[in-house]
């Protein structure tokens, strides 16, 4: 628990200012919208921009309707995910002589590409042995930058519609995130995790004998860039099957800290940049003390929950620790850390989620029914907002004054778009959990072993409609109709709720600024405010996630 | 405001008898589903109805009829109690207007034609700017002008005030009288100016009865919410269904049901209307008129708040308050100076000269004053007399007067500007008393400000309101009087076109604006204010031109109106959150005692009994709590002067944490007391 508790301060002190200052630029280079003011600050990246706008046609300076943008962000996705569905499907056809591949079955690549292009990464393939070097090295890594630009350009919309009252156009804020944010911190972060012993290499095969001296090839690549986006975009999808437990993935203490600061400091930037749009950071840390005094609640308890004996469960020795599916070189502490901020933020893992305690795993699938805690690239800031919607109707409602957010009056058509995007997690993930379990479920025929796959399936669909990406590892995900399930999940997961966020923002953005000059206004800087916020989310996340953690994990637990 | 202790007097058995019957009346699917989740529980108790019958309907089961009927009792009295409070509600607003409801039939009244003759007509017939009698006896049938006579009028039944009021003709609020009052004594002739169908009781009634048809804003959005809960709540009742049936474990159909009643809103859905009905009736007992509810919710967002000057923040009339004595002259000699140029200055600026002078023990009689008295006139500006001694008084405006005495080839003292400058800056206004060529004093006239008008003020600042007194005087003046009254916005010289700039501007920078008038000039300010209440003595023009009439005519009230409209969406709110809070800790001690696994006991925190005592008892609290929570419903949350921080606290404290509690205590009570009968 010390160590735990120690991690976590030093996580703290690094992330804070870092991501103070990308919330701040974002802030004013992104948000705001004024392009000509900020020309002289940032001559070469500003040139860079205006040259890829030029080129492509992109009017720096439009502002579309929220119409315009749905419809340019789903064309240019669309673009985006034909192309590469194509590229994987005929792979084998592609420089990939030398390589024994196996491509992938029709639903597996819709899968797939779905899943990259959604920030999901829910990887059903394994990709040493389905993908070439070409669809990994390129394919692959499109899919996550396009994603994670996405996102973010989403969670800019909302902001700019309620703060600002605009939309923005979609191409802009594309390209600006990729050009600004993402592509400079990838590279900042593969360097560091190369200096920390991250592999990267244009070589694509390695071939080697094992101590039984069989010869082994084993594939290889850029791991360090592809690993930094991986994180920093929260895809979560890594170059190695095992993901972040693959020794070249996270070799050491060191880069799995490392790794642990890259997955959750886009969300904390988005927090910070509220802050700044809204002229107040004092709120944007009462956002994060309270979002982060959930995790670390979390956090601890997991450390708490792994260092206990398991016995009961795995059948380990007596007073171990639960170090099963876990990489020693990592160790429980940082496992634990590492393991909850992904249920929040994305599929990276380094562990089996699936031998961790049940309770633990009942954290984990809280986070995923919550979402908003930091959450995936964009949509988990969409997701804390609806939170906060939520908070500031009631707040209003019961002072007596007319719910507004930050001086937007809150009225039915921003309810019911909020209300939607609550709705959609349950709704799919229900449906979807209901027709696998009714189809595949009755092989299993203890209570146990019923309940552990409900467990796991309903949390395969909870991850696939947050666009978190994790799962269960034992789980038979490859069949069709799973597969296509998952698909839709995710879809809808990702793009309606971007969809809805739009218009909300469009919503917000039509009405008149309230004053909140008056000393009738509640303030929101308060720890009151953080405690209702918290009250609030978690009240609506447990009506509909207790039902699943009774017969679930709690099912699993006393059933032994 | 306690509405139960204010309407004592109407309080009577009938009201909960009417509303009984019509409760049940009101169990019409049709009637129902307007509220989505009391249609749910409705719909809920049809399929138990079907269980009480023959309880082996959905495959065998081990509950017995009995243990059915009990559970379809519960959800009869679930919606039976919704309706009940919704009708209390409905009624005690009704109540109030109920004993004028004889207006409504067509009763005879003495018209007067032309000519003068009175004809007999019905009310029905009678237009508007007819002239009717009313007599000793008579039930006056329409509002109206009184044109003619004097009468007492016993509004009793409107403002609930017990004591007669005097009407008579020529002045603002004792020449308006309202329909449904009764003539006392004597008898009056009025001018009608509203047809049936258009009184206040008439608006009123009608208010009442179209709480349903137009929903708020507010209203709107937390049936939005109210909606999407209960999605929520069904898909995670319906998967709950179909995993316990894929774990191979059984749960019995009428458990299902009720942990879906349990958990869905009904508290709150059923107490949206009375929260909403008795806040109108609220307003009304205040006599307030109020053209749509969407106005009395809007009063709580109101930042800036319009007032005139005259009338309601000073009593209007600038009164003598000083003499002051210029050379050799004693105060007492320009007293009696004053009192001798104003004794035939009928305004009540001289009226009140002369009042001041007798208080300096001037009282001269009329037959002792000899000389041409020469009137107050606008042209002049000043009045005064040429006494048979020779001497000639003026008094008058300042500039009038050093005219005149330059004019004759007087001069004027220095000292006479200083002094003049002197009771300006004071907020005063100077008026000069000459005698021939001399100016011998001075008499400082100030708008006094009403009593108690800063505490008003002070509320209203504490309430989050800034006031911006509105005034035709110069700068100096408005300053001083705003000062006084403890105003820190003020405009002076206002044209009305200036009011409507000022509120637009306001409006543009996201404020809600309630302005106060009562005059004509005032009307376009009234009606492009977010809340414009006119006085019930103004002109017809700013009454039309308001959402808000005041039947007494009393400003002050404004606070009381911006409380109601804030205490109206408090209490919503917090029992909304008090219904979704309290519904998710009912599942929680619920779920567990559910789920037939032994081992579930383990998380059976509340030790319920498992099975049907468990549910019986959730059920049952689940119902009591409706009427329970009813007289907070219709008497409001306590809002007293705290900040929207403490507010808000508060009602977490109470409707939060008691939220948690209460279920966990009641059911558990209700529990062991079922356990103990079986």
């Amino acid at each position: 628990m010390i160590e735990t508790t120690f991690t976590l301060l030093a996580i703290f002190i690094v992330l804070v200012p870092i991501s103070y200052l990308i919330g701040e630029y974002i802030a004013n280079n992104i948000v705001k919208y004024c392009p000509e003011k900020n020309e002289g600050k940032l001559g070469l990246v500003s040139k860079i921009e205006d040259f890829i706008f030029t080129i492509c046609g992109i009017n720096k300076n439009e502002k579309m309707n929220g119409n315009s943008y749905v419809l340019n962000l789903m064309i240019f996705n669309f673009i985006i995910g034909t192309v590469c569905f194509l590229g994987i499907y005929f792979q084998a056809h592609i420089m990939a002589a030398k390589y024994n591949i196996d491509t992938p079955s029709i639903s597996q690549i819709f899968h797939t590409v779905i899943s990259y292009i959604t920030n999901t990464d829910q990887t059903h393939i394994t990709p040493e042995t389905n993908l070439t070097p070409l669809s990994k090295w390129f394919i692959i890594p499109v899919l996550m930058f396009t994603s994670s630009a996405t996102g973010l350009s989403a969670a800019v919309v909302i902001m700019r519609g309620i703060i600002l009252g605009f939309i923005g156009s979609f191409y802009v804020d594309f390209f600006k995130f990729l050009i600004r944010i993402l592509m400079p911190l990838c590279l900042i972060t593969s360097f560091l995790f190369l200096i920390f012993d991250t592999p990267n290499t244009f070589t694509t095969l390695v071939e080697f004998k094992t101590i039984e001296g069989e010869k082994h090839i084993f594939q290889v690549g850029p791991a360090a860039a592809f690993e930094a986006i991986k994180l920093l975009g929260q895809n979560g999808g890594s170059f190695f099957n095992t993901n972040s437990a693959h020794p070249f993935s996270n070799p050491n203490f060191i880069t799995n800290f490392l790794q642990i600061i890259a997955m959750i400091l886009m969300p904390t930037v988005l927090i910070y940049t509220l802050g700044v749009l809204l002229k107040n950071n004092k709120e944007a840390n009462i956002l994060l003390i309270a979002l982060y005094g959930l995790l670390v609640i979390e956090i601890l308890a997991v450390s708490y929950f792994e260092l206990q004996n398991v016995e009961k469960f795995y059948g380990l020795i007596n007073n171990a620790p639960n170090i099963l599916g876990k990489e020693t070189r990592i160790g429980i502490p940082s496992t634990s850390i590492f393991i909850t901020a992904a249920s929040c933020v994305s599929g990276a893992t380094n562990a089996s989620i699936e031998s961790f305690h049940p309770f633990s795993s009942a954290i984990f699938l809280f986070n995923l029914i919550y979402q908003g805690l930091l959450g995936n690239q964009g949509l988990g800031f969409i997701s804390t907002l609806t939170f906060i919607i939520y908070t500031a109707f009631m707040i209003g409602l019961m002072i007596g004054q007319s719910p507004q957010l930050y001086g937007r009056k809150i009225e039915k058509r921003e309810i019911i778009l909020t209300s939607i995007i609550l709705l959609i997690n349950p709704i799919t993930t229900l449906i979807g959990t209901l027709i696998i379990i009714l189809t595949y479920g009755d092989t299993y025929t203890s209570i146990f072993d019923k309940a552990h796959y409900f467990t796991s399936v309903i949390y395969e669909f909870q991850s696939a409609c947050s666009n978190n990406g994790s799962g269960f590892d034992n789980l038979a995900d490859t069949m069709p109709l799973f597969n296509n399930l998952l698909s839709i999940t995710m879809f809808l997961g990702w793009y309606l709720t971007i969809i809805l966020a739009i218009y909300l923002a469009e919503s917000f953005s039509k009405k008149p600024i309230i004053s909140t000059e008056s000393n009738y206004v509640f303030k929101t800087d308060t720890v009151l405010y953080a405690l209702l916020l918290l009250f609030v989310s978690i009240t609506i996340t447990i009506i509909v996630f207790f039902p699943f953690i009774i017969l679930g994990p709690i099912i699993e637990m006393i059933e032994t | 405001m306690n509405l139960y202790k204010k309407n004592k007097s109407y309080l009577n058995s009938k009201v909960y008898i009417n509303a009984a019957i019509e409760s049940i009346t009101q169990f019409n699917p049709f009637s129902v589903v307007k509220n989505p989740v009391l249609f749910l529980v409705e719909v809920c108790l049809i399929i138990m109805i079907f269980l009480c019958v023959n309880p082996n309907l959905f495959g065998p089961s081990e509950l017995t009829k009995f243990q059915n009927i009990m559970i379809t009792s519960m959800l009869f009295l679930t919606i039976l109690f919704s309706n009940f409070a919704e009708n209390v509600a409905k009624n005690l607003g009704k109540v109030q207007a109920e004993s004028l409801r004889i207006v409504h039939g067509d009763i005879e009244v003495k018209k007067v034609n032309l000519d003068g003759i009175i004809e007999y007509v019905f009310t029905s017939q009678l237009k508007k700017d007819d002239i009717i009698k009313v007599q000793e006896g008579d039930l006056i049938p329409l509002d109206g002008e009184v044109i003619d006579g004097i009468a007492s009028i016993d509004e009793s039944a409107i403002t609930g005030e017990s004591s007669p009021v005097l009407k008579e003709p020529g002045t603002d609020v004792s020449s308006t009288v309202t329909g449904g009052t009764r003539v006392l004594t004597d008898w009056l002739m009025l001018k009608v100016t509203s047809e049936q169908g258009e009184t206040f009781v008439d608006q009123m009634l009608y208010m009442t009865q179209e709480t349903e048809r137009h929903k708020t804003p507010n209203e709107v959005s937390l049936n939005a919410t109210l909606i999407a809960s209960t999605i929520t709540c069904l898909l995670s009742v319906l998967t709950l269904a179909i995993i316990i049936n894929y774990l191979k474990l059984k749960i019995e159909i009428p458990f299902l049901i009720t942990l879906l009643i349990c958990l869905i809103p009904t508290t709150i859905s059923s107490l949206l209307v009375p929260i909403t009905v008795s806040g109108f009736d609220k307003i009304n007992l205040l006599n307030i008129l109020a053209i749509s509810r969407k106005s009395i919710e809007s009063c709580g967002d109101i930042n800036y708040l319009f007032l005139d000057k005259t009338g309601t923040i000073t009593y209007g009339n600038r009164m003598a308050i000083e003499f002051i004595p210029v050379g050799s002259y004693s105060i007492k000699d320009i007293a009696k100076f004053a009192y001798l140029s104003s004794f035939y200055d009928q305004t009540p600026e001289g009226k009140s000269i002369v009042s001041l002078a007798k208080r300096y023990g001037i009282n001269i009689d009329k037959r002792d004053i000899k000389g041409i008295p020469h009137e107050f006139s606008a042209h002049t500006r000043m009045s005064g007399i040429d006494l048979e001694s020779g001497e000639i008084l003026r008094k008058g405006a300042v500039d009038a007067i050093i005219k005149l005495i330059i004019g004759k080839g007087g001069a004027i003292d220095p000292q006479i500007n200083a002094l003049v400058e002197k009771i300006s800056i004071q907020g005063g206004t100077p008026l000069l008393i000459s005698s021939s060529t001399n100016i011998i004093g001075l008499i400082n006239l100030k708008d006094m400000v009403k009593g108690g008008i800063k505490g008003f003020f002070e509320q209203l600042k504490g309430i989050g309101v800034t006031t911006i007194m509105c005034t035709g005087d110069n700068s100096l003046t408005a300053k001083v009087i705003a000062e006084e009254a403890g105003i820190e916005k003020y405009i002076s010289q206002a044209k009305p076109e200036d009011k409507i700039k000022l509120i637009k501007e306001l409006q543009d920078q996201g404020m809600m604006v309630a302005m106060i008038g009562d005059g004509t000039n005032d009307a376009p300010a009234l009606a492009q204010a977010d809340i414009g209440l006119a006085m019930n003595n103004g002109t017809s023009a700013a009454k039309e031109a308001a959402n808000m009439i005041d039947l007494d005519s009393d400003p002050t009230k404004i606070i009381n109106i911006i409380k109601i409209g804030r205490q109206l969406l408090a209490t919503r709110g917090a029992l909304t959150t008090f219904s979704i809070i309290n519904d998710t800790v009912k599942y929680f001690a619920l779920l567990p005692s559910l789920v037939p696994i032994a081992a579930m006991e383990k998380i059976n925190l509340l030790r319920l009994e498992c099975g049907f005592p468990a549910v019986i008892s959730a059920l049952i609290f689940n119902t009591i709590i409706i009427p329970a929570m009813t007289p907070i419903a219709i008497n409001g949350v306590k809002s007293d002067k705290l900040t929207p921080n403490e507010f808000m606290a508060r009602n977490m404290l109470i409707f939060g944490v008691g939220a948690v509690l209460i279920p966990l205590v009641f059911i558990k009570i209700i529990n062991v007391f079922i356990g103990g009968l079986t």
